[in-house]
């Protein structure tokens, strides 16, 4: 199970970090072009600055999950690194996985919620009537669940004690 | 629930949680114990809070920052400000200082000036027989002053989540950046002057030329950003946009240290720390949605304005407040955490909300280089290998004179508030 889930980690790994680099250097190339086509050109592009902001959206949630794996999310460590025994450290740290677990499981439950029902009521963007706004709400439960596979995974690492410094992040 | 909602948050920041889950969890601890609310509500709240055009600037101001970082900009920032003050006493923490004031007004965060100045600046200063301890804490100090020089990212933080105008903000941020500036490079003659720190030869007026010349197109930059947002040409975000551009032609064709391999590195990278800081916002959201439904930043307001209804007092108690947290937490979290708490305060006395915008951007950039939890103290000591204890104690004289500048600057408004003013556009 464990190595199963390592390598589905891996895998939504490259893919958060393609939708990074793709949704980023979309909405950068986007608005460059809104800004020389206003000024060259004279002439503005409607959805421009829309289909940036759905991208901008993919790219939090999506790099959030980024974040988690390689630990760069800010924490405040002090507490825990204070702690004298190694047991009572490891303890902390898969509580406080566990605690993040829990937020992000209700994230993915009431997320998939949303966003299907969004998509239910065909609700579509104001620009691009072929867009689906449910689509862009789907960033939110996606994200939360790659966070939360990369939790169960640091977690059990934490607990086989193959890396001491496990959950910090 | 406001009480809940305080414990649960402490709780979980003490078990190491990261900021951006505990600002959600508690916020959801709140909910289910004090209400009945459907959880959706915090999905919707979580999505709304990154759902904005204007905080696409943060994203875009970061991707230029480094962008500029890495193609060769620093060097010659530190070049140009070498030729025209080396030559004095302490002449290369001058240089230092100066070269971070150019530097900020190309990226938004005061770590990332530390690291990019730091990295050049801190050999040659040992080399010249500074102190190792001084020279950390000479980046350290002026690395803060990439937080006042526009573009900052933590003022488009404060402006987004205050509805205050970002390109006022950066303007009024010109001035007292530049205090910071004149403040810092005060103590490091003074120090240098006790110390015997000498300076270097002076340049001929060629040398200042050539170094002018092959930093100018950096030096542009600013212009090219503020001159587009007050000229009305474009926003804040896509003047941010814009930059990034010009940063990676001048990096490509004419510094020619960027290729594309190293540009697509930059916008994953980039992308990263966005998230980092995003993420936070998102769920800094729920958290303020809580605070405003229970109108706790309106209890603290009655508790403040019972010790004193003066508008000077309540800005010093916040002050005092924000150099505390600042001590504590990164800039973006006090910023998301503590602008909707603060400021629905400073608009019932009447506070300018540029005006605080800047005293808040201030005191939490000296929380920076604040012991025992300074970010930009953090990076120095990495740079440097100084330990933290040791920079802790060079730190002190460049701490107390932002302070007293601080104090100045809560006085005198029109300091702060003259550019925004008096720009005519």
């Amino acid at each position: 199970m464990y190595t199963i889930l390592k390598r589905i980690n891996k895998i939504a790994d490259k893919f958060a970090k393609f939708i990074v680099s793709l949704s980023f250097g979309t909405m950068t190339l986007l608005i460059f072009a809104q800004v020389i086509l206003r000024y060259v050109f004279k002439e503005s592009l409607s959805w421009s600055e829309e289909l940036a902001r759905y991208m901008f959206i993919w790219l939090t949630f999506i790099g959030a999950s980024v974040a988690t794996r390689e630990k760069t999310h800010i924490n405040v460590a002090v507490f825990v690194n204070g702690l004298k025994s190694p047991k009572v450290k490891k303890a902390f740290i898969v509580l406080a996985n566990a605690l993040s677990m829990f937020f992000l499981g209700v994230l993915v439950y009431y997320g998939f919620n949303i966003a299907s029902q969004v998509l239910k009521f065909n609700q579509v963007s104001a620009s691009m009537p072929f867009l689906k706004i449910g689509f862009v709400y789907f960033a939110v439960p996606i994200g939360s669940l790659i966070m939360f596979l990369n939790l169960i995974e640091i977690n059990l690492a934490v607990i086989k004690d193959e890396n001491e410094e496990g959950g910090l992040h | 629930m406001g009480v809940t909602l305080f414990i649960a948050f402490i709780v979980l920041i003490i078990l190491s949680v990261p900021i951006s889950i505990a600002l959600g969890l508690s916020s959801m601890i709140a909910v289910l114990l004090h209400t009945d609310m459907s959880l959706m509500v915090l999905v919707q709240k979580i999505f709304g809070g990154v759902n904005s055009f204007t905080l696409m600037a943060i994203p875009f101001f970061i991707l230029a920052g480094n962008i500029m970082a890495a193609g060769g900009v620093s060097n010659r920032l530190v070049n140009f400000a070498g030729t025209m003050i080396g030559r004095l006493t302490g002449g290369l923490a001058l240089v230092s200082t100066v070269a971070c004031t150019f530097f900020g007004a190309i990226s938004g965060s005061a770590p990332a000036t530390t690291a990019a100045i730091g990295a050049v600046m801190v050999e040659p200063m040992e080399k010249k027989g500074y102190s190792k301890e001084f020279a950390a804490a000479t980046v350290a100090a002026s690395g803060t002053i990439g937080l006042l020089i526009p573009p900052s990212i933590t003022m488009v933080l404060y402006g987004v989540i205050a509805g205050a105008s970002i390109g006022k903000l950066f303007l009024a941020g010109i001035i007292p950046g530049l205090l910071m500036c004149v403040t810092l490079m005060g103590v490091e003659y003074t120090i240098s002057k006790k110390r015997g720190y000498g300076g270097d030869a002076p340049s001929s007026f060629k040398e200042i030329f050539s170094s002018f010349k092959s930093s100018i197109l950096a030096l542009l930059m600013p212009l090219i950003i503020l001159g587009g947002i007050y000229g009305g040409i474009f926003t804040p975000t896509e003047a941010a946009v814009v930059a990034v551009f010009y940063g990676v032609i001048i990096g490509l064709f004419a510094y020619k240290e960027l290729n594309f391999k190293k540009i697509m590195d930059i916008l994953q990278n980039s992308g990263k720390s966005t998230a980092v800081i995003l993420y936070l916002v998102a769920t800094a959201h729920i958290f303020s949605y809580i605070l405003a439904s229970e109108q706790i930043p309106q209890q603290l307001a009655q508790l403040m304005l019972g010790i004193s209804s003066n508008p000077l007092m309540i800005q010093f108690m916040i002050m005092v407040a924000l150099l505390f947290a600042g001590t504590f937490l990164d800039n973006a979290v006090a910023i998301v955490l503590l602008t909707p708490i603060f400021y629905p305060i400073t608009v019932q006395v009447g506070i300018d909300p540029i005006f605080f915008g800047v005293l808040m951007v201030f005191a939490l950039a000296i929380g920076q280089v604040t012991p025992p939890v300074g970010l930009c103290l953090f990076v120095a000591c990495n740079i440097s290998k100084v330990s933290i204890e040791k920079l802790s104690k060079a730190v002190i004289p460049f701490l107390v004179a932002l302070i007293a500048l601080l104090v100045v600057l809560n006085l005198i408004p029109d300091v702060i508030l003259y550019i925004p003013r008096h720009a005519v556009f």
